[in-house]
């Protein structure tokens, strides 16, 4: 389990984490989402123990992560620019990283040899930034890590390769338990993957969930109301609407029974409710945040 | 769960061979370096074409030795002061860029781990270099059958020892940097930075305090400044052997400083540790990583830039206006250079830090405070607060006084005798009572082009230096005086005067030139003497041509008796502030030898007289010392008979030059006839020395 409470990181008095807190349980898919700037980054940096937190706690399995060499040894992370010597070719930082984690295994590094089809024997920094990703891919999940922080993991990887590391991942959390916190702004990708979702903003995690309560706690309808009403009416608790024509989308945070209940005391021609994307929550939620589509025209 | 590559919990196998390896070339230079200073040299210098030219085994034994550790003092500590820097940069790379910081620091490894491995890395490498280098010296000695491990010990001992302190320095700068060119950078203005910062505030009290000269480098300066020291300190000796006629019992005399210093590389590593637990990774980038530094940075290169260049400004641009003024308005000019400098320096560092040119407006509290702090400090030391300008040592804490009073000519000297030392303190106390009417003097006379120096006024000097046991304290003062001053005895200048040809400050002034060498050790040990005398003199000017009458012990005692009864009667120094007084000196120095302690010829001692020691000067013609043919000329008559031709003693004019060029008489050697033109009748004389003339001539 992953836990971070109330983690705060000030860099030159800008606060990048602002009382962070988020928990990710055992076991599952983890997705950090959020703005550009939100502090995923940081927050991951604190989880991999590059950053010391200013304020609040950030354990692993029930321990500190800093300065904790033991459990760092069970923690494997892909950052979003990932590192490697300029001279080194896979076969050399392999051997590096098989000197740091103690459960890495040559089994595996040989099959995934197989699926990444990478020649060992090149330089990495002569490979392209999709390759470079694919070795990052290669070495981590040949450390065999409890747990699995990636950020901005599938980057520059074509879609099949994509699908094929996201199917390496799921077969870690499924056959191992390996929990996998994964920051990433291809929600898309994060719908498929994550069964639970973090929403982060100016240093803070504004809201966690599963991604079924997430569903489930916001709504889609599709509204025809009948003549007369031109308007959505004031006191309906939406979030956002939209016409086109006479067809009234509304987003409200509550259950589909709910919204469909107090939509009804209109008399609408139509209601109608569609489960929104991660994407369409993502939005919807920070727009309560000032953080909005604006209706800009250039 | 530990790592299953560690040693033991602080060290990495991993890491320690990823250095290895990723770094070789650095490794590889600094090895082969060693290796061609080292065994290559030691292999040229034992079996080498100069080999061929020693006379005995010993001498090159003397050769081997004095190569080996000078190598490993002098060339070991610019080789410590190079790959230490270049070491730490390479080993602590990783910690300049945010994407390798991130990586190291995301290792199942504590800072410690990552620290001690990559130091560690760094000793490995220069340990073994040495302990290589040192086997295959032994062999190349050893197969010339010269094998000294004494010597090879003291090599590796300098040589690792300075490895290991600037090494350890290098580290210790580049944890407060977040940049790989910063690291150099600090690592150099650290070396440095006391030295510089006393001289520089050394310099500016030079400037506006009376008589201020500095002090010397303070010895808690020189212990910061380590490359001064251990290039000061840390040297090879040996002895003469003059059965051997070579050095031998070669040694290396500053080891204990040697000591302190690698003492002093364990303390910075340990340090540097410290420094490192508390760096944050985030900091990678950054011109100063540390939080505390950033003020240290700003504020210190404001200091530094104001102190060093803003008084190369003012130097620069307004002595050239005001030289040798010391006003207030010109302490003012000079802290309004220091303080634009300083500013400069201030928003330069803000700038490295911020990594922005807008800081003017929010770094404005901080250049104020910059501002004030030179100003403090400009005004402080300018206006003297702390004494130092009336400082007069008590004689008490006097070990000894060095003293160099001059003018026309001078006498320089180094006495420890309590009276005569009162007596330069009492001067020294006037010097600093008449500042007022010296400055007004120097003032009058600056400009005065009416009255150029030398005809009724001159301006000579006296320097004081005292020992007070280990630190030096050092004046410098000007003495501008009418010649009538010399009348009475108790202006300044007569004073000085008198001190200058006091016995006890001339006879210490025989022996200035030679370390604790007495001259009741001269009188001991002397050996010979010789007088220089003027042998021909070049019309128009162009000087002239001497040579040397030398005089066998017996004789030697005799003059130097004489010459030490014309002092103990208070006839030397006399004409240092006389009008003109070098033209009162002989152009006839005498110089004496004396014997070491091994009995061989090596010291001399040579002496400046004027026509006043009269013992003396009685002395060399009742020895047929001085004669008409090897005349005493004093520097006057030496220069008046170039100028204007005249009377010459011990030459003799023959003939008029025309007629003996015409009758070809003119010596071959031309440019060492004398020839000069009567003034009153312009008649060209050819004047050839008694000596050298024939018998012919001499009829003529």
């Amino acid at each position: 389990m992953i836990e971070v409470n109330g983690a705060v990181k000030l860099f030159d008095g800008f606060a990048a984490l602002d009382g962070a807190t988020l928990s990710v349980p055992a076991g599952s898919v983890y997705g950090l989402v959020g703005p550009n700037g939100a502090g995923k980054s940081t927050l991951i940096r604190h989880l991999t123990g590059i950053y010391r937190q200013d304020g609040g706690s950030i354990r692993i399995g029930g321990e500190n992560v800093w300065e904790n060499a033991a459990l760092k040894a069970r923690v494997a992370a892909i950052p979003d620019d990932w590192y490697y010597f300029l001279q080194s070719t896979v076969r050399d930082m392999m051997r590096f990283y098989r000197g740091f984690y103690p459960a890495f295994s040559m089994e595996r590094y040989e099959k995934l040899k197989e699926v990444f089809a990478i020649d060992e024997k090149r330089t990495i920094r002569r490979l392209s930034k999709g390759m470079q990703k694919q070795v990052a891919f290669w070495l981590t999940l040949s450390c065999m890590p409890d747990y699995l922080i990636l950020d901005e993991p599938v980057d520059g990887l074509d879609p099949v390769m994509r699908r094929q590391v996201w199917s390496l991942v799921m077969s870690d959390v499924a056959q191992r338990g390996t929990t996998v916190l994964v920051s990433s702004h291809n929600l898309r990708e994060l719908e498929d993957v994550c069964d639970h979702v973090g929403i982060m903003d100016h240093g803070k995690v504004l809201l966690e969930r599963s991604l079924a309560q997430l569903q489930d706690n916001m709504v889609k309808l599709q509204v025809v109301f009948p003549d007369g009403v031109a308007e959505v009416p004031a006191d309906l608790p939406v979030l956002h609407t939209s016409r086109v024509g006479r067809i009234h989308t509304l987003i409200m945070r509550m259950s589909a029974e709910e919204a469909e209940a107090k939509v009804a005391a209109y008399s609408p021609l139509l209601v109608d409710a569609v489960p929104l994307t991660l994407e369409e929550i993502f939005i919807y939620e920070l727009g309560g945040a000032d953080y909005a589509v604006k209706d800009i025209v250039l | 769960m530990q790592s299953k590559t560690s040693c033991f919990k602080c060290l990495n196998g991993t890491l320690l061979r990823k250095n290895l390896t990723r770094f070789w070339p650095l490794w590889v230079l600094y090895a082969a370096i060693w290796t061609l200073a080292a065994p290559v040299y030691q292999f040229l210098t034992l079996f080498g074409v100069t080999a061929r030219y020693v006379d005995s085994a010993a001498q090159l034994a003397d050769r081997s030795a004095a190569a080996l550790l000078e190598t490993g003092t002098e060339f070991g500590l610019w080789m410590a002061v190079l790959f230490g820097c270049l070491f730490a940069m390479a080993l602590y790379s990783y910690l300049y860029t945010a994407r390798s910081v991130g990586m190291m620091h995301s290792f199942p490894l504590r800072r410690e781990c990552l620290f001690l491995t990559n130091f560690l890395t760094g000793c490995v490498v220069f340990l073994t270099t040495l302990v290589v280098s040192a086997l295959l010296t032994a062999a190349v000695q050893a197969a010339a059958g010269m094998l000294d491990w004494r010597n090879l010990g003291l090599w590796f001992l300098c040589a690792a020892g300075q490895m290991l302190f600037f090494y350890a320095f290098a580290v210790f700068c580049a944890m407060f940097t977040g940049q790989m060119l910063a690291a150099p950078a600090f690592y150099v203005a650290w070396n440095a930075v006391a030295y510089v910062l006393d001289a520089s505030v050394q310099s500016f009290a030079g400037l506006f305090l009376y008589g201020y000269e500095g002090g010397g480098t303070p010895g808690w300066v020189q212990w910061l400044t380590p490359i001064y020291q251990l290039e000061s300190r840390l040297r090879t000796t040996s002895e003469w052997n003059e059965a051997l006629r070579c050095r031998v019992n070669h040694d290396v005399e500053g080891l204990g400083t040697l000591g302190i210093y690698a003492l002093a590389g364990v303390a910075f590593a340990v340090g540097a540790l410290v420094v490192y637990k508390l760096r944050r990774s985030e900091t990678a980038g950054d011109t100063v990583s540390i939080r505390w530094a950033r003020q240290l940075f700003r504020f210190g290169v404001g200091l530094c830039a104001a102190m060093t260049f803003g008084q190369w400004l003012y130097q620069l641009i307004w002595d050239q206006f005001f030289y040798a003024d010391t006003g207030l308005h010109v302490l003012t000019l000079a802290i309004l250079c220091m303080v634009a400098l300083g500013l400069v320096g201030f928003y330069g560092a803000e700038m490295l830090l911020c990594k922005s040119f807008r800081v003017f407006r929010s770094g404005w509290k901080g250049a104020v405070l910059t501002a004030a702090i030179v100003v403090a400090l400009g005004v402080g030391v300018g206006l003297d607060v702390t004494g130092v300008e009336t400082r007069v040592p008590e004689i008490g804490e006097i070990k000894e006084l060095s003293v160099r009073i001059g003018c026309s000519n001078s006498v320089s000297a180094t006495v420890t005798d309590r009276e005569t030392i009162q007596k330069f303190l009492d001067l020294h106390q006037a010097l600093i009572d008449g500042k007022d009417e010296e400055l007004r003097r120097k003032d009058y006379y600056r400009f005065n082009d009416a009255e150029p120096a030398g005809e009724t006024h001159d301006s000579g000097w006296v320097d004081l230096t005292y020992d007070l046991d280990g630190n030096t304290l050092r004046r410098s003062y000007s003495l501008t005086y009418v010649y009538e001053e010399l009348e009475k005895p108790d202006s300044l200048v007569s004073r000085a005067a008198a001190l200058a040809s006091d016995p006890t400050v001339q006879r210490a002034g025989l022996m200035s030139d030679w370390d604790d060498v007495t001259v009741q050790d001269l009188e001991e040990h002397l050996s010979s003497g010789q007088m220089d005398y003027v042998q021909r003199i070049y019309s128009n000017g162009e000087g002239w041509e001497g040579s040397t009458y030398p005089f066998e012990e017996s004789v030697a005692r005799e003059v130097l008796a004489a010459l030490l009864r014309d002092i103990d009667a208070g006839r030397g120094g006399r004409t240092i502030f006389r009008k003109a007084g070098w033209n009162q000196v002989y152009q006839n120095d005498l110089l004496f030898r004396y014997r070491g302690e091994d009995n061989e010829e090596r010291f001399s001692v040579q002496i400046s007289f004027t026509p006043e020691y009269t013992e003396t000067v009685a002395a060399l013609k009742r020895l047929g010392i001085a004669t008409e043919s090897r005349p005493l000329l004093t520097q006057g008559e030496v220069h008046e008979i170039s100028e204007t031709g005249g009377q010459l003693p011990g030459l003799e004019a023959t003939e008029n030059y025309s007629a003996a060029a015409e009758a070809g008489r003119v010596p071959p050697d031309v440019s060492g006839t004398v020839v000069y033109e009567n003034p009153d009748t312009g008649e060209q004389v050819l004047m050839v020395p008694t000596e050298e003339r024939t018998p012919q001539e001499a009829n003529t």
